[in-house]
């Protein structure tokens, strides 16, 4: 082959390439192996400018490093996604986790007051018509909208390097936050799901040894917000033939310090102040109430053995307590 | 297509689900016939047809995609059952009166009720003789054939799958705003929007019951949802489906994936457009977004591409230069092409 077709061959490839990367860097998927800017000077995703610790201390003091707690305790929801964006962006992968998390929350109401030119207006027009609305919705909107508000008005990734298509994207964030545990966990849920329309068995037996792969690299970790969420989806009949097994994995996350509590907004979604469970009640309730006191007992008792293998490290005999339904 | 003519004596299955349309003073088979099926009941043999039709008999069709598909199910279904008594069910699935054929729908026969577990549409269906011959009773040939209970098109499969979803779920209409579309917003975006204190929002904590109270299905992550535009409750089941409605009419099926990254997923392939015809390939995908770019490679060279875009809300791409860095990376054939080696060193080349 002469240099010359060589040359011919690698320009229509990279043709092709371009235009798949463009796909790409606007949709969802950061390749990291190449980049494109408009009209911007070159610069490696290595070495992105910005002024990321100024924008941390100038907007959010009191967000440092921790952020799952920054995220649960925030109510600016534009401020700790920009305090947590060049974390993230350099690799961190519970920034990048939650800042997916806020933007899940954020993205609807940025793409339906965008256009406003008054949005706090338009937001009280919006919820005076539905009338048919719950007081606990309302002021779930309310809280959202104030917390969100901030996307409306600037960019939270204004430190980073210029990226075709911006960052708002929540698929990027989720990719980014891959190696996190509680990500993996909820990974694997996503893995399982896929099984419902595969129509392929060679696809549908793929999806879920990614899954297991997950849950396995989550249960690694030990942290007990994974464990925990590696116990919901083993709990539930479609992923597990023994949901004990992942009662009790929850139970285990729970005593190794993962907030089982109405405390936990996540998990119990508010349902206190919205009236639909007691206060002061635990997911041990919701155990007992699926499963009644001896199924809780039971798994209780494994979970007793599940803390056991961790702390001997023995993960052979954690295996047992993880496996997917085949 | 099964046909029947009443020229020769009805067969044994033939005649237990025939209606009577017969002059018997002048037709022997027709008094033949009769007597049968007196001597069957008189000494015990109750005809098959006569024990309690199925009024409506519900099965889902894992791969129908359009109304048509819907059809060729039904016909399947009603060729396999008809006067038997399919699994899961006492009585028999039996034919409608021929007078119902073609008109408003069956009466006396059984209604089957075909559910797409693809996409969300579903349809009524009955089975009837038709005339298809001469007006005499020494010429007219009855053809089995199945009907839908109404129109049977693309539209009214979404709106029965619609009525079917309010009634079991009671999830009510769920319309996206004008500003979010089925065919131009990303699948996480609207995800995000339907588990919104405007969408769906979820009441409480998930909890473990019962698939649907099923005794012998296993346990399933449920969750409680209010629907903001209409007040309704109802409640769902890891991996359920609820039928989401843009301004513009599209209509796509969206799961229930509470154990998941999002709370939300589009169900493959279930994007309709207010007619119910098929939204073609992935309506997330990427689309040109006009114009074209000419790209700079690190070398000078130039080319001009067409861009596209990915609908996801994403600010427009601007027109003009786009300059690409060095892939820096290595595994890529081109790396050394455009990274000031010679060509001729490309390892895959």
């Amino acid at each position: 082959m002469t240099r010359k077709s060589l040359l011919l061959l690698g320009s229509g490839l990279v043709t092709a390439f371009v235009v798949a990367m463009l796909v790409r860097s606007l949709g969802k998927v950061e390749t990291p192996s190449a980049h494109v800017h408009i009209q911007q000077p070159v610069e490696s995703i290595n070495a992105p400018t910005g002024s990321p610790l100024a924008l941390i201390s100038k907007r959010s003091p009191e967000i440092t490093t921790d952020w799952v707690k920054g995220y649960s305790e925030t109510n600016n929801y534009f401020d700790f996604v920009a305090a947590a964006a060049e974390a993230a962006f350099q690799g961190d992968n519970k920034a990048a986790l939650y800042i997916s998390k806020a933007l899940y929350i954020c993205s609807p109401i940025q793409m339906q007051y965008a256009h406003s030119t008054d949005p706090q207006s338009d937001f009280d027009a919006h919820w005076a018509a539905r009338t048919h609305a719950p007081q606990w919705a309302v002021d779930k909107a309310r809280k959202d909208f104030q917390a969100c508000i901030g996307f409306l008005k600037g960019d939270a990734f204004a430190g980073l390097p210029a990226r075709a298509g911006g960052y708002n994207s929540i698929g990027y964030w989720i990719e980014k936050s891959a190696n996190d545990p509680l990500a993996q966990a909820l990974q694997a849920g996503s893995a399982v799901a896929d099984t419902k329309y595969q129509t392929s068995s060679d696809l549908k037996e793929k999806s879920l040894d990614s899954a297991q792969q997950s849950i396995n690299s989550a249960v690694a970790s030990r942290d007990p917000a994974a464990l925990f969420q590696v116990g919901r989806l083993l709990s539930d009949g479609r992923a597990s033939s023994d949901p004990l097994q992942g009662f009790a994995l929850s139970i285990a996350a729970c005593n190794l310090g993962y907030d089982c509590s109405t405390n936990n907004a996540e998990l119990f979604q508010g349902c206190a102040s919205q009236g639909s469970c007691q206060p002061g009640t635990v997911y041990a309730d919701l155990i007992k109430k699926a499963v009644g006191d001896d199924g809780y007992a039971q798994a209780y008792a494994r979970a007793q053995q599940i803390q056991d293998a961790m702390a001997r490290d023995d993960e052979g005999a954690l295996q047992k307590f993880i496996q997917l339904k085949r | 297509m099964k046909t029947m003519d009443l020229h020769r004596p009805p067969s044994c299955t033939d005649g237990l689900r025939l209606p009577a349309k017969i002059a018997p003073n002048r037709n022997p088979w027709a008094f033949i016939f009769m007597l049968v099926l007196v001597a069957t009941m008189t000494t015990g043999f109750t005809p098959k047809a006569a024990a309690s039709t199925i009024q409506t008999a519900v099965v889902a069709c894992p791969s129908c995609a359009s109304a048509g598909d819907l059809l060729a199910f039904a016909t399947s279904y009603f060729g396999q059952y008809s006067g038997t008594t399919p699994p899961g069910y006492t009585g028999t699935i039996n034919l409608s009166p021929t007078s119902a054929c073609g008109n408003s729908g069956a009466s006396n026969g059984t209604n089957l009720l075909v559910i797409s577990a693809l996409v969300p549409i579903s349809e009524f269906f009955y089975e009837c003789l038709q005339k298809s011959g001469g007006n005499t009773i020494s010429t007219t040939t009855f053809t089995v054939v199945v009907r839908p209970l109404d129109t049977g098109a693309n539209a009214d499969t979404i709106s029965n799958d619609a009525l079917l979803l309010d009634r079991s779920a009671k999830t009510g209409t769920i319309t996206l705003p004008s500003d979010l579309s089925l065919t131009g917003t990303t699948q996480e975006i609207i995800s995000a929007y339907l588990s919104s204190a405007d969408g769906v929002p979820q009441s409480g904590a998930s909890t473990i019951s019962l698939w649907h109270g099923i005794t012998n299905f296993p346990q399933a992550v449920q969750g409680t949802f209010t629907n903001i535009q209409t007040g309704e409750t109802f409640t769902l089941w890891n991996g359920d489906t609820i039928t989401v409605t843009d301004s513009n009419g599209n209509t796509a099926k969206f799961m229930w994936t509470p154990l998941s990254s999002v709370q939300w997923a589009l169900v493959p392939n279930s994007v309709r457009d207010k007619n119910g015809n098929p939204i073609g390939g992935n309506p997330m995908a990427a689309v040109p977004a006009g114009g074209q770019v000419t790209v700079t490679m690190p070398n000078g060279q130039t080319t001009i591409v067409t861009p596209y875009q990915a609908p996801d809300g994403d600010p427009p791409l601007p027109k003009g230069t786009v300059t690409v860095e060095p892939f820096d990376q290595g595994g890529i054939v081109l790396v050394g092409c455009f990274n000031g080696g010679a060509c001729s060193d490309l390892p895959n080349l």
